[in-house]
This record gives C-alpha cells, structure tokens and sequence, in this order.
C-alpha cells in the first residue's frame, strides 16, 4: 500500500550538498505495524517527511495506493514529534481535532461525532472545551492522535511521537496505539529511536544505518499478539530480537548470522551505500 | 506569591509617593513656572472636567483613533501580504526602510501643501508614521511561524484561506500586537505634534497656546492629560492583549517552566 522505491535525499546541491538518505527502500502491506528505527540523527524525520509528501525526495519515488506521493495523500495523516508546536494553541482540544474535517465538509453532526469519538478513543472525552496547553505532555500527544484517527486516514505516520514524554505515559501510549490499530484497522509507520519500543510494537522493523541512510536490514517481528508490556517484553524471542536489532544499529560490524525464526524472515535487506 | 504582592505594592504606591513629593515640594510654590500641584489640579477640574473635553479632547482623540484605526487597517494586510510574498517582500523592502526613516514631523509641511491644516492633515499624519511599525511587524510575524505548525497544516492538507485565517494569522498575532503597541504610543504622540504645527483645537494646540499666553498652570494640565492618557491607552491595550493572547502567554509559561 506504501513503498519506498529507492529514495534518496540531498539538501542543497553543488558542493555544499548534504546527503541525508543514501537509498531507503521498503514496502508497508495494508494493515501493517511497521517501525523504522535508527541512530539518532540518522535522518528518521527526513524520511518520514519524504513518506509523507511534505518534503520532495531528489530520487526514487513514494508510491502510495499506486499513485506517486508530492504531498501528503488524502487519506494518510501525520503524528508528528513536538506536540506542543503540531497542535494549534489558539483552538480548544474540540477545534483542534475537527480543523482538518474542515475540508471534507462533513456537516456539523457528523463532524462532532467523529471528534467525539476520537477524542473518546483516546480517553479525553472530557477535555475537548480545553486548551492544548492545560494538558500534560501525554494528553497533548492524544490529541494529536484524536486529530489523526478522526481524520479517518488508512495510514498513519508517526514521527517519534512519545520521544519527549517521559517511561510510564509513553507505555500507556505505546498500548493505546496498538489498541487503536486493532479497533480502527489503521496502517501505521512509526519512527522511533527507541529499540526496544520498535519491537515491541511492530510487525516488522525497518532498521537504517547511519547518514547518509540506507537500510541495513529489516527485521520481521513474529511475536504473539495481543502484545503486553510485561509478558512480550519478558518472552525469550522479544529479548533476541531486540539484542538483534540493537547490535545491528549500534554495533553494525558485530552482527552475525542470526539464527532460527529471525533469519528466515530477513527478506529484503537492501543496505547499498 | 508573597513577591508577586511586594510588586503590587510598589506598583501601586510608587505613583502616589511621587505625586506625594511633588504636592509637598510644589505647595505654596510662588514660581511662575512652577505652581504647585493643588493649582495644577485645580486647573485640571476646570480645564479638562468638562469644559474643555468637548473641544479639545474630543477631536484630538478622534483624530488619533481614526489615523490608528486606518494605519491598522492598512497595515495588517499590507504586512501579512508582504510577509507571504517572499519576493515581493525583497524588491519593496529598500522602499519601506526608506519612507521608515523619514523622520515624521519633517511629513508636516508636506501635509499642510497636501491636505491643508484640517484634520484630514493631521490623520494623514498619524496613519504615515503609525503604519510602519505594524507592517514592519506583521511581515515579521508571518515570515517566523512556526514551521511545524505549518507541517501540520499541509500534513492535513488545509486549504489555502484556511491556512492563512485559522493558522498563519493567528500565530503571527503576538508579532502583530507588538507593532499595534509601538503604533499606539506613535499615534498619541503624533496627535500632539500635528497639533501644535498647525491647529485651532485639541489637546496640542491647548498647550502650546497656554504657555504662549503665559497661562503656566493651564500648560501644565495639559501635559498631566497627555500623561493620563498615555497611561491610560496602555492599560487598555494591555487589557486587550491580554484578552487576545491568552493562548500565547499560557503556552509561553507553560514552555519555561
């Protein structure tokens, strides 16, 4: 449904050209829970950006529904890192998340519903009268979320969307976005730092190198759902696999062959650079 | 909080110690150009409560918030359009700094030629000098919102008029008031000067003409209104400000703390 056909991106050109992504290709099947993970400053958000059609890629092509992606498709929607500057804090929770169904014209009724609904989804059914910056920093983040989920979009991207919040609300979050995407049926492409966040909630980890990017292999992630934060995170296939994923992108030179499950699921490494 | 009422205090107090000192110095004053403050004061009631207030004070004020109210009218706008168009902005820029500079009073006698010495002279005034600090501020306002605010705008593919009223406005308010405040302190000294050029009423003209008529206690009524007026608008902008902006300075707070 989304793919990555070998893109690349360079900020300026000339000498002075920075390369951020080297050849990043990938592909995210309908309905699938696909984290990208890397080092930091490795180029995530630039490649999020790219997916998400706000940032024109210098090569390659994003493909979505078929169709070449230049700006963000109709039905994809964008959780983005910094809560306090995504959302707008001259609008209440409630204007906040029915701002982008302004555009699809909706009436007034079925507006509402779909905000209230969101806004319920996330547990903040009670908070739309108020403003983004009467919230916590984890509210905040749920009405991000609410915005996204009453846009109704098939894919959601998210931008390292728990990084600034602090262990405990970014684990509540972590099982609200997984819940959400067993109720709502959503794709979802997450970009994290975060290793042990990456295969905790996804179906297959996109793990990147180093800038300028490409991808250094991408990790099929078979462990059981419905995942919880203490049962997955103490099963012996989670702690391997994490320990896989993190010497891949902290110690790229010390990874050997992996065994059993995990090897045969390495389909298409593409690390070109 | 214990500060927070030390400051009040001193806020409070500070004004009437000074006006303390200056009625207990000044009392039984015998300097023609120094009465006492309880002269002054009683001047002031007769002068300004209400004799004067109909034709003075009336028209002054009229003048002022008619040229304010255009500079605003003209300014944001012409700001927020400049400020959108990048280009546009470049190629104008050097003329904007230039009619900038010009210092105001030096506009007088162009006005006078122009308009004559009604008060089409002295709003054409006000607007000239007033209009610049609010483009000025709003291109500034527009050009730093925030990007990711922006993002999200696109991400969400919010039309262009929505963009620009519920998003690129909005976060360039605080800009936009910053210029609406250095425009109303332009405005009011404006009034005064286009008024005591060339004038047969308002606040201006009174004291300009009470000090030539040697009527010291009456000039210094004068310059006392002007004060309470200053002080007086600023309040009521802040008020207005406060009003307008509650989201900024609540997000603000809550970002350094």
């Amino acid at each position: 449904m989304l793919e990555a056909r070998s893109i690349a991106k360079t900020y300026g050109s000339g000498p002075s050209a920075v390369p951020a992504i080297a050849d990043i290709s990938f592909t995210v099947g309908q309905g699938e829970f696909v984290c990208i993970v890397g080092p930091s400053g490795c180029g995530k958000t630039t490649l999020l950006r790219c997916l998400s059609g706000l940032l024109p890629v210098t090569g390659g092509d994003v493909i979505f529904d078929g169709k070449r992606v230049d700006k963000t498709p109709d039905n994809m929607a964008v959780v983005f890192q910094d809560y306090s500057r995504s959302l707008f804090p001259w609008m209440t929770v409630f204007a906040n998340v029915t701002f982008p169904l302004r555009r699809k014209r909706l009436g007034k009724k079925q507006t509402r519903e779909l905000a209230e609904n969101a806004l319920h989804a996330v547990g903040l059914s009670d908070s739309g009268d108020r403003y983004p910056w009467q919230l916590s920093g984890g509210m905040q983040q749920r009405v991000a979320i609410a915005r996204a989920l009453a846009y109704e979009p098939e894919v959601l991207l998210m931008d390292e969307p728990f990084a600034a919040l602090d262990a405990q609300t970014r684990a509540d979050l972590e099982d609200l976005t997984l819940r959400l995407r067993q109720d709502f049926g959503v794709t979802i492409i997450f970009v994290t730092h975060d290793i042990d966040e990456a295969v905790f909630l996804a179906d297959r980890v996109v793990a990147l190198t180093q800038r300028p990017t490409s991808v250094l292999e991408i990790v099929d992630v078979d462990l059981p759902s419905p995942r919880d934060q203490l049962a997955t995170k103490e099963l012996p296939a989670f702690i391997k696999l994490r320990s896989h994923v993190y010497r891949l992108i902290r110690r790229p030179d010390a990874v050997e062959s992996i065994s059993d499950s995990v090897a045969d699921s390495v389909s298409m490494a593409a690390p070109i650079t | 909080m214990k500060r927070r009422h030390l400051f009040l205090a001193v806020e409070v107090l500070s004004p009437l110690v000074v006006l303390g000192a200056w009625w207990a110095v000044s009392a039984g004053s015998t300097d023609p150009f120094f009465p006492s403050l309880a002269k002054i004061i009683d001047q002031f009631g007769q002068t300004w409560l209400f004799s004067r207030f109909d034709s003075d004070v009336v028209p002054s004020l009229a003048r002022m918030f008619a040229g304010y109210a255009i500079a605003a009218g003209v300014g944001i706008p012409l700001g927020v359009a400049l400020g959108l168009a990048r280009r546009l902005h470049e190629a104008v820029a050097p003329l904007l700094e230039f009619a900038r500079a010009i210092p105001p009073p030096a506009l007088i006698p162009f006005g006078i030629v122009v308009l004559g010495v009604g008060d089409a002279m002295k709003i054409f005034i006000i607007v000239a000098v007033c209009v610049f600090p609010i483009v000025l501020n709003a291109i500034d306002g527009v050009r730093s919102v925030d990007p990711e605010l922006m993002d999200a705008g696109r991400a969400y593919q919010v039309g262009r008029r929505d963009r620009l009223v519920h998003v690129v406005l909005p976060a360039s308010m605080p800009q936009i008031f910053a210029g609406l405040r250095t425009a109303l302190s332009l405005a009011l000294i404006l009034m005064v000067i286009s008024e005591m050029v060339a004038s047969t009423n308002g606040i201006g003209y009174f004291v300009l003409q009470s000090q030539r008529t040697f009527a010291i206690t009456e000039m210094w009524s004068g310059i006392l209104l002007l004060g309470i007026l200053g002080y007086v608008l600023n309040l009521a902008f802040g008020l207005v400000e406060r009003r307008v902006l509650r989201w900024h300075r609540a997000a603000r707070g809550v970002a350094t703390n």
